[in-house]
């Protein structure tokens, strides 16, 4: 049960950091020079947050270490997602407690929610797979 | 799940490199299953026991909480 083949190679990581920081630099060029009275930026920020939520799914699906990609690299994936979802309910109902009571009123979008989803992810993908190379060197 | 693989590997002479290449997985995977970290797939369990041409039950025993 090998996923390597649908995973993105390390060497191709530059596309998805290209994705996530490329609608930052292009909104900082609009701000400094002032391109953004011209346009809607709310939808500009939607826009550029969907191509940053682009980058960040095509780095969850990076193959991150040379073993990745394995059937143990796929359930890690499961986890990290499931947790991404997990992070994401909990948030949507603190948040909903809060504003119940009064004590704080957030404005969020979905984009908060799913870059919320995808960071937790990213996260919870990264420290498994730091693990597993730590508990290997620690074996060996 | 308690496993006997790392007693074949030293009976068949093999490193867990050599074992997870034959199986088609990574060195972390074999590691993570011989530390009771990982519980393999039974695709993967049947490929592990080949190698070491044993039943399944004999690589692999469930444990009280499993």
């Amino acid at each position: 049960m090998k996923s390597k083949s649908t995973l993105i190679p390390k060497r191709k990581m530059w596309i998805s950091f290209t994705f996530i920081f490329l609608p930052v630099l292009i909104l900082v060029f609009l701000k400094l020079f002032n391109f953004n009275e011209y346009l809607d930026s709310d939808k500009l920020l939607k826009l550029m947050g969907s191509i940053s939520l682009i980058g960040m799914f095509l780095l969850l699906m990076t193959q991150w270490t040379k073993d990745d990609g394995d059937e143990m690299h796929l359930k890690f994936r499961l986890i990290a997602s499931l947790q991404g979802i997990i992070s994401a309910i909990g948030f949507l109902f603190t948040m909903a407690v809060f504003e119940m009571f009064g004590i704080e009123n957030i404005d969020y979008s979905g984009h908060v929610v799913l870059f919320m989803i995808m960071l937790w992810s990213l996260y919870s993908l990264g420290s498994h797979i730091y693990k597993a190379k730590k508990e290997l060197k620690e074996d060996s | 799940m308690k496993n006997t693989i790392k007693i074949e590997r030293a009976r068949h002479d093999l490193t867990q490199g050599d074992l997870a290449e034959k199986v088609g997985v990574s060195r972390q995977t074999i590691n993570s299953i011989e530390t009771k970290k990982y519980v393999p797939s039974a695709v993967l369990a049947l490929k592990i026991a080949r190698v070491f041409q044993l039943p399944v039950e004999d690589l692999f025993e469930l444990e009280e909480d499993d």
